[in-house]
């Protein structure tokens, strides 16, 4: 069975919200690392993401510290909620440190309508959606390319999109990266991964992806939250999360198998097999980013499409233009990636792959890479909650790129799991609940409903407030659900 | 020919234990456990036929490859499924796989969960007296 006797750290106290997991924790360690969490929320974490996180900071190049988010719970290799920096010429990459879902992220869209617009019509705005948003096991999405044109969409991503009719020419710079990683390089895919992948683009997928329409809830800072379009309480927006479905998967898969073959050669030994990894500067490590990005690629394409067919739904149910129902995008996160990113490190800027695995980039003002619309004001970021609680419209600061290279929170982080949820309540009985507390729910499996219940994950507001606390991401608007597409 | 879903095993994903007296019945009972993942066989009807055969250098890699080869069927093909037959040549490490189903039909299939991957994570595969066991947990 799994490891029964991992003894509890004996944590360092940094402040109310940061605790370090010392070097003598674990024989290997090269650096400590450090949970971000209240008392409880730390409390609750499972024993297995001291674990993992510290087998983390045993990987070569690590620099400064291994980092858990405070919705950080255990997953692979990495706990979900991780964040590493690897020095570029010394340190490595590991697909264990993005998740097989590469790029899985949020989107958040607005309107300019109100819950009364929306609640009478809301049957049918999730019907509509429902059926054209293609959800669950294995489906193929809406947009049916060649493998050809597919080799496009892994270059460029969201720019593929809106040169060829899906979306507008404002959308890229709402978007990470402006959705595209321009280092993608198809021939480092295989043909598998291509296969399983070329035709899901505009898919949501399953788990714990979503559509949902909400209302804005609080505002907590007024001025950010004009400049990012959510005028006042109330307003209606759409939050869309999903990533690279089965072709992010399979170039996870791919590289997992081929790492653990070249690690001897390299001298790497890993304590989890999920480890696996290559130096980031080695053919090996360098084709599994290039072949990481073209996944990355794929999900910006496929969150941008889907924003396409929820602006197309609108306009049709209320007889209106996307454009004059003011369907603008706010911003595209992605929460499972790598990235080589400049960081100051002990006053020297070094370049840094940063891995993110069910965490945030958050730069605050004046970050190259942010768009000019945001580049003074510092990046949004999209955090979704469960699907009967609050999601989050943050802010990044500059204090996060002291403290946690730019990376924040990612969402609410699973305390239960999916078995147990589902003993617990059964999907329709979750449907009728949600339906009494104002949230229309639509979804491909009534068990797969059941393991997203609200109850399986933490309180998203208590991790929002722990990174608001710290200075990390500044909390802006916080949103209800009023309808959700369940994959 | 048995499988047991592991209630606590991962959080956020699904495990299970797979057992069998040979290579060929703990291959079948993983398998077996992987489609029920997937969707309800007894709702998937028999209308495709899929064939394939995969070999490695141990029995680990062997059952490994064999799940993430159902998975990539999944999604190249669109399908789930209702039945699998193996076959596993022990002395070559090599198995061959015939699975029976059909494309993914929200309306008539109870569909269960969209498995990405099979993991590494606590990945481990024995041989007892009684015969071969494994852990598999899959990323959903």
């Amino acid at each position: 069975m799994r490891k029964e006797n991992i003894p509890k750290p004996e944590f360092n106290k940094i402040n109310d919200y940061t605790w370090d997991i010392p070097k003598t924790y674990k024989e290997g360690m090269r650096v400590p690392a450090r949970i971000f969490a209240s008392e409880k929320l730390l409390e609750e974490m499972d024993l297995y993401v001291f674990d993992q996180i510290s087998n983390v900071a045993s990987l070569p190049g690590i620099v400064n510290r291994a980092m858990c988010m405070p919705d950080g719970h255990s997953g692979y290799g990495f706990p979900i909620g991780g964040v590493a920096a690897f020095d570029t010429q010394e340190g490595v990459i590991s697909p264990g440190g993005i998740g097989f879902d590469i790029n899985c992220g949020m989107r958040l869209i607005t309107t300019n309508l109100s819950p009364k617009d929306v609640e009478e019509k809301i049957h049918e705005i999730i019907s509509a959606l429902f059926e054209k948003v293609p959800c669950g096991v294995g489906r193929k999405g809406f947009v049916q390319i060649s493998k050809e044109k597919f080799s496009q969409v892994m270059q460029n991503g969201a720019r593929w999109c809106v040169e060829n009719g899906y979306g507008w020419d404002e959308d890229l710079e709402r978007t990470e990266d402006f959705g595209c990683l321009e280092f993608a390089d198809p021939s480092k895919v295989s043909e598998k991964a291509i296969a399983r992948g070329f035709n899901q683009i505009g898919t949501l997928g399953s788990g714990n992806h979503y559509l949902e329409i909400q209302k804005a809830d609080s505002i907590f800072d007024e001025n950010a939250a004009k400049k990012m379009g959510i005028e006042e309480k109330n307003q209606i927006c759409v939050m869309i999360h999903c990533g690279s479905r089965g072709f992010g998967h399979q170039i996870g898969t791919d590289y997992l198998k081929k790492f653990h073959k070249v690690m001897p050669q390299y001298g790497i030994k890993v304590s989890d097999p999920e480890l696996a990894c290559a130096p980031f500067n080695s053919d090996e490590g360098q084709d599994y980013h290039k072949a990481m990005a073209c996944a990355a690629n794929m999900a910006f394409a496929n969150r941008q499409v889907i924003m396409h067919r929820v602006r197309e739904v609108f306009s049709e149910i209320f007889k209106t233009s996307a454009e004059d129902l003011g369907m603008h995008l706010v911003y595209d996160v992605a929460h499972n990636t790598a990235k080589a990113e400049k960081h100051k490190v002990e006053g020297k800027t070094r370049e840094l792959v940063v891995h993110r695995k069910g965490a945030t980039r958050c730069f605050g003002p004046g970050r190259e890479e942010l768009a000019p619309i945001y580049r003074d004001l510092g990046q949004p970021v999209i955090i979704g909650g469960s699907m009967e609680t609050q999601s989050y419209l943050l802010l990044g600061t500059e204090k996060a790129l002291d403290e946690t290279w730019g990376s924040t929170a990612h969402g609410a982080g699973r305390t239960m799991s999916r078995t147990q949820a589902k003993k617990k309540i059964q999907g329709k009985e979750l449907q009728q609940e949600m339906h009494k507390k104002g949230i229309h729910v639509k979804a491909a499996s009534y068990s797969g409903l059941a393991e997203e219940a609200g109850f399986a994950y933490k309180n998203v507001s208590e991790v929002i407030e722990v990174m608001h606390k710290l200075g990390i991401s500044k909390k802006v608007v916080a949103f209800k659900p009023i309808g959700n597409i369940k994959g | 020919m048995t499988f047991k879903f592991l209630e606590e095993f991962a959080t956020a994903d699904i495990a299970f234990i797979a057992e069998g007296k040979t290579l060929k019945e703990l291959f079948q009972s993983a398998g077996d456990a992987l489609i029920e993942s997937l969707a309800n066989p007894k709702t998937v009807k028999k209308e495709l036929t899929r064939e394939f055969t995969v070999k490695e250098n141990t029995p680990e890699d062997l059952l490994f490859s064999f799940l993430e080869e159902i998975i990539y069927l999944k999604d190249k093909d669109g399908m789930v499924f209702n039945s699998l037959e193996v076959e596993v040549d022990e002395k070559n490490l090599q198995a061959r796989a015939k699975l029976k189903g059909a494309h993914i039909d929200p309306e008539t299939q109870e569909l269960r969960n969209d498995v990405k991957a099979v993991t590494m994570h606590y990945y481990k595969i024995e041989k007892e007296d009684e015969g071969w066991k494994t852990r598999v947990v899959l990323d959903v």
